[in-house]
């Protein structure tokens, strides 16, 4: 097919970006990115614009045949069977504050550095008033033994009411930490080398003041905790040290919170959704300010909230890092609840402008401000550009905004996902590719805030099951059927956070989800077992530290004090496969390390890549964050690799199948 | 025994209300107006006798009576049901709704009306029961002039379910031309799916004709928005820009619309959110909807002082002037120190051609302690615009010198 056609010449001419597009530089001067295509985040004068749905270029690799293996049980849910006894606590079940239908959320972590992904989840309390008199709830963590079974063990001894995790390298010192936020409590824990996470004294996260809520300690009416929910690490100015953007919600005053109605009198707005009384918020609440903040790469951060620019404060609930133009630094997008969402764009050096509006990406296509709870990344449509889904309320859509030339076009309606997702209110989302043909599906994870959703007549439920997409020919969205009971697909209930990562150590990730006032589940991937994988796991070459590095070169080789360095952990990298296929099968594979996505949960840091049809690969690419781009030459599928920066390969082993 | 009089006063606010609704929920032509709320009366001449007064045609009366309340039953029952899926409430829509389409036995009231079956099947639609909806409109059969309103609610169930090139195929000719131009949601109908099929120019004239035709329905907000996204594709970043702005503008006044409205709906009987809408509706423009909002105010609390003065204006800006007059001075009945009223009064009286009236409330302004201040600048131009047109001249330039001296900048 000519669009199949295209998409070879892409890869063949450098990863996955189209040979007209295949220009442009680094702002550094660095060779522009292999595989990827530079794109504009907002029009300039001259340039074409971001539009809706547009026709041409997103179907470019949709007319391959589709080789989707999503025979049996979809997902399974294994985490009874594999010792994962985590249940949520969220308030009450009658849900009478917005902060007990927020849900929790979860890390996928190595603990110990075994080279396994263990689990943290965030946890809440019974009600406010609990919080309060303490002692509040702590991280619940559970190791993996390697093989997808797990162990609890005692969690790190916080107290609060938590919500967003992230892992990441924080202190770079080879292994992973974990920050989390919560409700008015926020924390850094760094591994002590045992696999312990240690709490670092004032990380510096909060700012000084009274929105601290300590459990146990006197409160007063009238003082709102900092609600942080989603919580993304990424290297803002390209330090090699990582930094934290905390997404903030709104000011809910625990001693005295708004039941009813907001304001008083005649003027009271009841709280109220379709006739029934809910709830107070986020609509006639105080959103809080999002909050930057510039890691020192020892466990501590220092706020650098005004490198945001002037931006009006909305109500975050899901953020996701990812190089949104191309350039090579890592930008920001952020679903917000009910305001318009927002997208940061770096100028390099760690400081941003919002162009949202400019992108496309605010609002939906007709101009309404939606729910904006999770938000997930990744080349869809394969034509080297990354795309974005953001889940919304029910009524609305799951948007699917393409990544363009210039900014983002909207593809929800013509992909059919309005009609798919409008009864559903989201909150986990990813674009993942489960059973490695090559192309991204997209899971959501749902359920209603509102336990009244269950009266006549709203067109939704409370409780609602899990969701999978492939997108087949046109890019249009198919539902993937449960294929049985004990999918996580099957069971209506409702979940949160999400986290998606291979657990068991075949390269195929599983999706991991929190339910709210119940059991997590593991949706296992038994799919595509015919089509081989590869897992790739990167290290940058770190933060200069004292007189020296931790490790590699800079961008151009040498060790100039302001070039621009990769975080230990590799976050920040984008990677392009090339599956060794024939020419008019021939796809690229464009992947970011990156693991905050979703809803307030951390991924698994390694790549998993689905090579379709394909036993091995013709290139991988990878553009460092320092700059540094690398190749590795053709090799076999089903393979774990370890790639260092500057140093290409430095370890492969097999998958387990 | 209510008189003619009062009847066209009733019929005509219960249009006003249909009306409003209308731009709320959708779009509705006079015409649209008329077919579902019944056959249309011919309103009795300004002076005709009363049915006190004319006791021979008691009979042809009382009948007109009962189709006049007819009429303004369906018309207010279907307001009503639009309100209330405006406002999300969709089981009091249906609660409401269901019954009146009814196909019975017995029939419901609104069974034959395609506006009030399209509004239901949205209903249905909403509540998550699309095949109760669907099978509501393949079964309707409604009086022929309310047919398309059907044919409007298929193709926005197309949209839905994101078949676009159905609910194109029902709105739009082959040759391009719409089915329905008359109806303004066709315009959006059409618009919406070819922009959402990547079509940003060719939805642009139909965007363009819904906002001339239904300038102040909710729905301006989408179309405003498409232009603009359609504007950036042009390269034309000074339209997109305004066009944003306009849109996002709207979109706070209609969530000040509802916000109020749901006031009102809690407590129907407190004046201060009943004013709050008609401001709102001032805000967005909808003058007409004010107006409608602003009478029921002073007719559920007549001493509301500060309502009249929004009254006048909101008549004033609907070109009613006659009706801004009339407000401004039971406004003033009640608070003889409003200066606001008095001014505009004043100005409007000019424009009437009522310059001793006129006069009388500018020159007491001149007298008063806001004479010669920039907030009413405005006295001295209708001054000036009174004695031009009282062949005076010389008093014409002072005034009219006054007032750019205060800053003002209207032509005289």
């Amino acid at each position: 097919m000519a669009l199949g056609a295209l998409a070879l010449g892409a890869a063949v001419l450098g990863g996955c970006g189209r040979p007209d597009d295949a220009s442009g530089a680094a702002p550094d001067g660095t060779a522009p990115a292999p595989g990827s295509t530079p794109s504009a985040v907002t029009p300039s004068p001259g340039a074409p614009a971001a539009a809706s749905d547009g026709a041409a270029s997103d179907a470019a690799a949709s007319d391959d045949p589709v080789l989707a293996d999503f025979s049996g049980v979809v997902l399974p849910d294994g985490a009874a069977a594999a010792g994962l006894d985590y249940v949520n606590l969220s308030g009450r079940a009658t849900k009478p504050t917005i902060l007990e239908a927020n849900g929790a959320g979860v890390a996928l972590i190595d603990l110990e550095n075994d080279g396994d992904l263990d689990l943290v989840f965030s946890q809440g309390c019974a009600d406010l008033d609990t919080l309060i008199t303490g002692p509040g709830a702590d991280l619940e963590i559970f190791a993996n033994d390697g093989s997808g079974n797990f162990t609890r063990r005692p969690g790190p001894g916080l107290r609060g009411w938590w919500t967003g995790l992230c892992a990441g390298d924080v202190d770079g010192d080879g292994d992973m930490d974990l920050v989390v936020g919560g409700f008015g409590q926020a924390a850094v824990l760094l591994q002590d080398g045992s696999g312990a996470l240690v709490p670092v004294d004032e990380p510096g996260l909060l700012p000084p003041g009274d929105r601290r809520l300590v459990p146990g300690e006197p409160r007063t009416a009238g003082l709102p905790p900092t609600w942080i929910t989603s919580v993304a690490l990424f290297d803002a100015d390209r330090d090699g040290h990582l930094d934290v953007y905390l997404g903030q919600y709104l000011d809910l005053d625990p001693v005295d919170p708004p039941l009813g109605e907001l304001g008083e009198g005649v003027l009271a707005l009841p709280c109220s959704w379709k006739g029934l009384e809910v709830y107070c918020g986020p609509r006639g609440m105080t959103a809080q300010p999002d909050r930057l903040l510039l890691g020192r790469g020892d466990g501590t951060f220092v706020d650098a909230s005004e490198r945001l620019g002037d931006v009006e404060p909305g109500f975050t609930l899901g953020v996701v890092p990812f190089d949104a133009d191309g350039d090579g630094d890592t930008d920001l997008y952020v679903a917000a609840d009910s305001v318009p969402n927002l997208l940061f764009v770096n100028d390099g050096t760690g400081t941003f402008a919002e162009v949202g509006t400019g992108a496309g990406v605010a609002v939906s296509t007709e101009g309404m401000a939606e729910a904006g709870m999770g938000v997930a990344t990744g080349d869809l449509d394969r034509d080297g550009r990354m795309d974005l889904a953001v889940t919304n309320f029910s009524d609305e859509a799951t948007q699917l905004f393409l990544g363009a030339p210039v900014g983002f076009r909207a593809a929800t309606y013509r992909t059919g996902l309005q009609r798919e997702t409008r009864r559903l209110l989201s909150w986990g989302v990813h674009l993942v590719d489960l059973d490695a043909d090559g192309r991204l599906e997209l899971f959501t994870a749902n359920g209603h805030v509102y336990p009244q959703a269950d009266s006549p007549n709203t067109g939704t439920s409370y409780a609602q099951p899990d969701t999978l997409w492939r997108f087949g020919r046109g890019l249009r969205a198919e539902a993937i059927p449960p294929g049985g009971d004990t999918s996580i697909l099957a069971l209506a209930r409702g979940t949160r956070g999400s986290a998606v990562g291979d657990l068991d150590g075949d390269g195929a990730p599983e999706i991991v989800v929190v339910t709210i006032d119940g059991p997590a589940a593991i949706g296992r991937n038994t799919h595509g077992r015919t089509a081989h994988r590869l897992e790739l796991r990167l290290e940058g070459a770190g933060a200069r530290t004292g007189g020296g590095q931790t490790g590699g070169e800079g961008a151009d080789g040498a060790a100039s004090a302001g070039a621009p360095r990769s975080p230990r952990d590799g976050r920040g990298a984008r990677v392009v496969v090339v599956p060794k296929l024939p020419e008019n099968e021939a796809f690229a594979v464009l992947c970011e390390v990156q693991t905050t996505s979703g809803y307030q949960s951390s991924s698994s840091p390694y790549l998993a890549i689905g090579l379709g049809a394909a036993t091995s690969y013709t290139s991988i690419e990878v553009r460092w964050p320092s700059g540094r781009i690398e190749r590795i030459e053709a090799g076999d599928g089903g393979r774990r690799l370890f790639l260092r920066e500057g140093a290409g390969v430095v370890k492969s082993e097999e998958l387990e199948r | 025994m209510r008189t003619h009089a009062t009847h066209r006063t009733i019929l005509a606010r219960t249009a006003t209300r249909v009306a409003l609704v209308a731009a709320l929920a959708g779009p509705l032509t006079a015409e649209a107006v008329t077919a579902a709320a019944g056959p249309a009366q011919e309103p009795a001449p300004e002076d005709a006798p009363t049915t006190e007064e004319s006791t021979d045609d008691s009979v042809a009366g009382a009948a007109a009576n009962a189709a006049l309340e007819l009429q303004m039953e369906r018309a207010t029952r279907l307001a009503e049901l639009a309100s209330l899926l405006d406002l999300g409430l969709v089981s009091d829509a249906l609660e409401l709704g269901l019954p009146l389409v009814a196909a019975g036995p017995p029939p419901g009231p609104l069974v034959d009306d395609g506006r009030a079956i399209a509004l239901v099947a949205r209903a249905l639609d909403d509540a998550g029961r699309g095949d109760e909806a669907r099978d509501l409109l393949i079964a309707a059969n409604v009086i022929p002039a309310t047919g398309p309103w059907i044919e409007l609610e298929w193709a926005r169930l197309d949209l839905v379910q994101d078949e676009l090139d159905s609910a194109l195929r029902r709105l739009v000719r082959e040759d391009g031309t719409l089915r329905l131009p008359d109806f303004p949601q066709a315009w959006m109908l059409t618009g919406r799916a070819l922009a959402r099929r990547g079509s940003l120019g060719a939805a642009a004239r139909y965007l363009n004709g819904y906002l001339e035709r239904a300038p102040y329905a909710p729905d301006t907000v989408s179309a405003l928005h498409i232009l603009h996204l359609e504007a950036l594709q042009r390269r034309d970043a000074e339209a997109a820009t305004a066009l944003l702005a306009e849109s996002e503008r709207r979109r706070r006044a209609f969530e000040l619309i509802r916000a109020r409205s749901l006031q009102v709906r809690a407590n129907p009987k407190d004046a201060l959110p009943r004013y709050g809408l008609g401001l709102a509706y001032l805000e967005l423009g909808d003058t007409r909807a004010a107006t409608a909002a602003l009478e029921e105010l002073v007719e559920l609390q007549p001493d509301f002082a500060r309502a009249y003065f929004q009254l006048g204006e909101a008549r004033r800006l609907s070109g009613d002037r006659e009706g801004a007059v009339l407000a401004f001075g039971e406004g003033l009945a009640r608070d003889p120190d409003d200066h606001k009223c008095r001014l505009n009064r004043g100005l409007v009286l000019g424009q009437l051609a009522r310059y001793d009236e006129a006069l009388t409330d500018l020159e007491f302004l001149l007298r008063s302690d806001v004479a010669g201040t920039a907030e009413y600048a405005g006295i001295y131009l209708g001054l000036a615009r009174v004695y031009d047109r009282t062949e005076r001249p010389e008093a014409a330039d002072q005034a009219y010198a006054k007032y750019r001296e205060l800053g003002g900048d209207q032509p005289r």
